[in-house]
């Protein structure tokens, strides 16, 4: 079914992507995303009644991973570098506690 | 002829035997960047000192009689999208373009392990997102074949450097074409091999089912060794396959087609697929027919009608997923903010160009509840049935021969508005991507005007040895690429120097 | 508990997250110790989500949510697979939760429970693999909660295994709500799965609950998050039936909505700006292969099941005689029912057995605030002081000094017996004789007897002193009292 979005949606979905759409450029981007549903809608007309979902098939059953742990020794380097640090923390704008 | 025309196996042989030393190849390589790299712009780091270093190193190992890998002084460049530990990698975007990787891809160190040189870091497409190395920091790169002309992309830096005589090998990704296609622009051999083949450890993802990591080269002997350096299982990567490999070069001792079964595309008419490509198709049918091949016309109706709309629907969801890791938080770029909401959307909307932003917001609308099921939903039931179409094909054959491109490299800056018309460049490529299958660009030689000419061979998954078997013979009869001496313009101001 | 009385019938349905027992991260190999740890300090490229990298699965999660699965009756999936929850928070570093979704490991099963009104099963819907998110830390300037212009992100949680197991809305009370997790904690920490504790956050409970209309259809449905211990969890479910039946009986609606539960006020409060399920956008992981789980791995897992709480309740009422009482309290944690089972194999009858594990040696790791892996007395003692009092060589009281003078002083029973003899004679002299007198007069007859000439062999006054031990509750010294008899019968 093909669906369309109207300027409220794309701002929401810009804003679930925290992206800024500037008020100048949300009629463009809300054609762009018009553009790609309308064109993309095509894969709802093949008639797949009884087809599983993709995924991949292997030769051999992927291994997993023993459960031994280990220190990542570029750890401090890492951090020096991270744009927002504070103490051994990441740091980020105040959130309410709540949530 | 000068040690940058030479093929990978020349140069490692040629090291091997005293010819040269690994030394005066990556010297010889970085002159051959920098005399034309003001032209071509193809990459965005020169790793001039480490990669000297490295060849003086492969020197005095062959000096003191150790062992030395297959690709042992091999200059190679690799896009900028696989981390490269000490090497800053950017994807071509803003928001890492600070960023040094504390690791090195799991390709990168399977070539570095063989002995090859990395030379530089190429240019793309901000995270692989285009087909023509436009989309850029560092601005676009030109084709060396053709100066106006785009190379392809998203892995047109790479492309232009192996054509350009920068080296005879080198490293990029493919999503939908992101290699089969800059390779087919930029005239040379490139293969996107299965999915599940090479590790993606390590290579900055824009859709996880579907990026490949891939060799570009001017031979296809050159693209064996290097899927025999690069194929193996990968314990960081469980979706490579951890399967036992055939050994790659074995392919090519194949001598002809006798007995094989090749399918031609023939779904599209002349009239939707460019002459002169049309041509090279038809050419490379006639080349298998006379190596001794049954040729068969064959259609693909579910790939061609639905391929390009199923890719669109999974890498532009995965790509909107892929990129949220860039909040500001962690690493690359950063832009202060009140809230937190100010703080992502200032450092996502600052960082990201504007192409990656708009399919950002596509792949999340994709995936939005209600649009998720109309979409997501439905294509990933497409993909299942499209790769039953492809199951069924290799049933009867043990190959086959469609365009890479269906249209020869563009003007820079010719940006397709129609999405339609633009959707439809990926129309040969993405099918296959999404099928996981083997896929091979090889060089149909160049125009009267000097455009290459290509066509793309398909097999079965997990079937790239014999894959590359198939495809050297044509590769025999068609002609090895050369490389391309741009026609520079006399009074152009260059780039950079 | 489960006092409150709802006008209308409750329905809830629990969430329960347990943090898996696994040294390493669900998809990398940083620790799983992070309480107390610097900040920052567990992480690595994966679970910082630096680019390029991908998720590898422990192998021992997997084996341990289809152990938890086995445990709680499901069905384990030969193929499984994970999805991404996606939705931007700090503590997310991919900004998408790597979560089993709409095939997890294990599917279907329940779990018995004492009901309100007797026996229960509640129906287990699933049991799912996820992974947790990072924790944020809200600094304050001045001790209040507002202030500070940032918040603080620790990953060193991020990534830890979780298993979810969600339940059919089967339970009518808050007691059974309590009761189910009850169980399901005792169940986890039986097959090693999960520590449990509420309160380090390695068992945490959400609640859905709803009121049925008076047509018995379905109310609307209310979830509570925050409850952060046992008692919260009744209490929170309590509150917020008694605040939907005031809703409903003015005339109001309940909204669908997630409420916090506010420990200290005693309130449920509604969550402002919660993103909507819908929001959180789901699609398949890629980069992860799926789980795929052999039926000769499945077998491999279901022999190594220990034997399970039911089923250590079933054989003791069959092997021990005991009563429901005593095999609840002994075989509440699995050590302690081991520890049973030792003393009751090293000759201990049952019964008495029981007596002294769940009374003496339960008040002894209480008082000292260890658990029964930390109690020094080995089975085999505690047996052999089980059987002196079994057969009357000594009294309980003392076998009680004698096992404190075990714990303390870790001396060998001989030796323990030795000394709480002398120190334990408690009852002596004028109060010795007070009781001893008390034991004459009741048994005026024997005395009678004894003090005619009668009692030849001495067998009536042995009798007497054997009252007057077991009245004396082992407090008087045998011999001291024996003598105090001798001189009161005037012998």
């Amino acid at each position: 079914m093909k669906m369309s979005v109207d300027r409220e949606i794309t701002l929401r979905m810009a804003r679930a992507a925290q992206i800024r759409v500037a008020p100048e450029d949300v009629d463009h981007m809300m054609d762009s995303i018009n553009d790609i549903l309308s064109f993309c809608a095509l894969v709802g007309d093949l008639d797949c009644t009884g087809t599983p979902d993709f995924t991949w098939r292997m030769k051999k059953r992927p291994s997993r991973r023993p459960d031994i742990t280990r220190d990542w020794e570029d750890r401090e380097r890492f951090k020096e570098k991270a744009p927002a640090i504070d103490g051994n923390f990441f740091r980020v704008p105040r959130i309410s506690s709540e949530v | 002829m000068e040690i940058y025309e030479l093929t990978a196996r020349e140069v490692a042989d040629g090291i091997k035997a005293k010819k040269f030393s690994a030394e005066d190849v990556t010297r010889t390589c970085l002159a051959r960047l920098s005399s034309l790299e003001g032209y071509l712009n193809a990459c965005i780091t020169v790793a001039e000192d480490s990669a000297v270093a490295k060849a003086r190193e492969i020197d005095s190992r062959l000096a003191r009689g150790d062992e030395i890998g297959p690709l042992a002084g091999v200059p190679y460049i690799a896009k900028d999208n696989f981390c490269s530990k000490g090497v800053r990698t950017t994807c071509s975007s803003k928001i890492l373009e600070n960023w040094t990787p504390t690791y090195d891809a799991s390709a990168i160190s399977y070539m570095n392990g063989a002995g090859a040189v990395l030379m530089a870091k190429s240019n793309l497409d901000e995270f692989a997102m285009g087909s023509s190395t436009e989309n850029s920091i560092i601005g676009p790169t030109k084709n060396p074949r053709d100066l106006r002309r785009v190379p392809g992309g998203s892995s047109g830096g790479s492309a232009a450097a192996v054509a350009a005589g920068y080296c005879p090998i080198a490293l990029g990704s493919d999503t939908g074409g992101s290699v089969r296609q800059p390779a087919a622009f930029c005239g040379i051999q490139g293969m996107k091999p299965s999915y599940g083949e090479v590790s993606r450890y390590g290579v900055v993802a824009y859709a996880s089912s579907l990026d490949q990591v891939s060799p570009l080269a001017r031979s296809v002997e050159d693209l064996a060794i290097a899927m025999e350096v690069l194929a193996r299982p990968d314990p960081n990567d469980t979706t490579c396959d951890a399967y036992d490999r055939p050994k790659f070069s074995d392919s090519l001792s194949l001598r002809d087609l006798k007995g094989k079964r090749i399918g031609v595309f023939a779904g599209f008419g002349a009239e939707e697929i460019d002459a002169d490509l049309y041509g090279a198709l038809t050419s490379a049918a006639e080349h298998c027919r006379s190596a001794g091949a049954e040729i068969e016309p064959i259609d693909l109706p579910i790939a061609v009608k639905y391929g390009v709309a199923t890719y669109y629907v999974t890498a532009l969801a995965d790509a909107s997923s892929q990129l949220a890791c860039y909040d500001g938080i962690r690493y690359g770029a950063h832009t202060d903010g009140q809230t937190l909401a100010d703080m992502y959307s200032n450092t996502r909307t600052v960082s990201f160009g504007e192409e990656v932003r708009r399919r950002i917001i596509l792949g999340t609308a994709l995936l939005t509840e209600g649009y998720y099921q109309n979409y997501y939903g439905p294509a990933l039931k497409v993909r299942t049935k499209m790769v039953k179409e492809f199951d069924d094909l290799f049933e009867r054959f043990d190959a086959y021969l469609l365009p890479t491109s269906p249209s020869m490299p563009y003007m820079l800056g010719m940006k397709e508005e129609d999405p339609t018309r633009m959707y439809l460049g990926d129309v040969f490529t993405v099918p296959i991507s999404l099928g996981g299958l083997p896929g091979i660009n090889i060089s149909m030689g160049l125009t009267g005007e000097g455009l290459p000419l290509s066509v793309q061979l398909v097999g079965q998954r997990y079937d790239d040895a014999r894959l590359l078997g198939i495809a050297s013979v044509i590769e025999r009869l068609a002609g090895r690429p050369g490389i391309a001496n741009p026609n520079l313009p006399q009074n152009a101001e260059k780039r950079r120097g | 508990m489960g006092v409150i009385k709802s006008a209308r019938p409750v329905v809830i349905g629990l969430e329960v997250h347990l943090q898996l027992n696994t040294s390493s991260k669900l998809f990398c190999s940083c620790s799983t110790d992070y309480i107390g740890r610097t900040p920052n300090t567990n992480v690595c490229p994966i679970c910082l989500a630096v680019p390029g990298t991908l998720p590898i699965i422990n192998d021992r999660a997997v084996a341990l949510g289809a152990r938890m699965g086995l445990g709680l009756h499901c069905e384990i999936q030969n193929y499984s697979n994970f999805h991404r929850k996606n939705y931007f928070y700090p503590d997310l570093p991919k900004a998408y939760q790597i979560t089993q979704y709409e095939l997890p490991i294990a599917v279907g099963g329940y779990m018995d429970i004492e009901g309100d009104g007797g026996p229960k099963r509640v129906r287990i819907h699933h049991l799912h693999l996820e992974e947790d998110a990072g924790k944020l830390v809200h600094p304050t300037t001045d001790g209040r909660m507002t202030g500070a212009a940032y918040s603080l992100v620790d990953y060193n949680r991020g990534g830890v295994p979780l298993s979810e197991v969600v339940s059919e809305p089967d339970m009518s009370s808050p007691a059974e709500a309590r009761e189910y997790v009850t169980r399901l904690r005792q169940l986890a920490r039986y097959l090693d799965v999960s520590d449990g504790e509420m309160e380090s956050g390695s068992l945490r409970v959400d609640a859905n609950i709803s009121l049925s209309n008076a047509d018995g259809s379905l109310g609307t449905r209310v979830e509570i998050k925050n409850m952060n211990s046992f008692k919260s969890i009744e209490r929170a479910l309590e509150y917020e039936i008694g605040r939907q039946n005031k809703v409903l009986a003015s005339g109001g609606r309940i909204i669908q909505e997630t409420r916090l539960w506010d420990d200290s006020e005693g309130v449920t409060r509604s969550m402002r700006n919660k993103e909507t399920a819908s929001d959180y956008r789901y699609y398949p992981e890629m980069d992860l292969a799926p789980i795929v789980i052999t039926d000769e791995e499945i077998e491999k897992f279901k022999e190594d099941i220990p034997e399970l709480p039911w089923e250590k309740r079933e054989r003791f009422a069959r092997d021990f005689g005991l009563s429901k009482e005593e095999i609840s309290v002994l075989t509440e944690q699995k050590e302690l029912a081991a520890y049973y089972e030792g003393v009751v194999n090293a000759g201990a009858p049952p019964e008495r057995a029981a007596n002294w594990v769940r009374m003496e040696v339960l008040r002894v790791i209480n008082e000292a605030g260890c658990s029964i892996t930390g109690f020094g007395v080995k089975p085999a003692v505690l047996a052999e002081l089980v059987r002196k009092i079994e057969n009357r060589e000594l009294s309980n009281t003392v076998g009680k000094d004698v096992l404190d003078l075990l714990v303390k002083d870790g001396c060998s029973l001989e030796d323990a017996i030795n000394r709480s003899g002398a120190s334990s004679a408690k009852l002596t002299g004028s109060s010795l004789d007070g009781l001893i007198a008390t034991v004459m007069e009741a048994n005026a007859d024997v005395v009678g007897v004894i003090k005619s000439g009668q009692d030849k062999k001495g067998g009536k006054a042995k009798f007497l002193h054997g009252l007057i031990m077991k009245e004396s509750r082992g407090q008087a010294d045998p011999k001291e009292a024996a003598e105090a008899l001798s001189r009161m019968l005037e012998l």
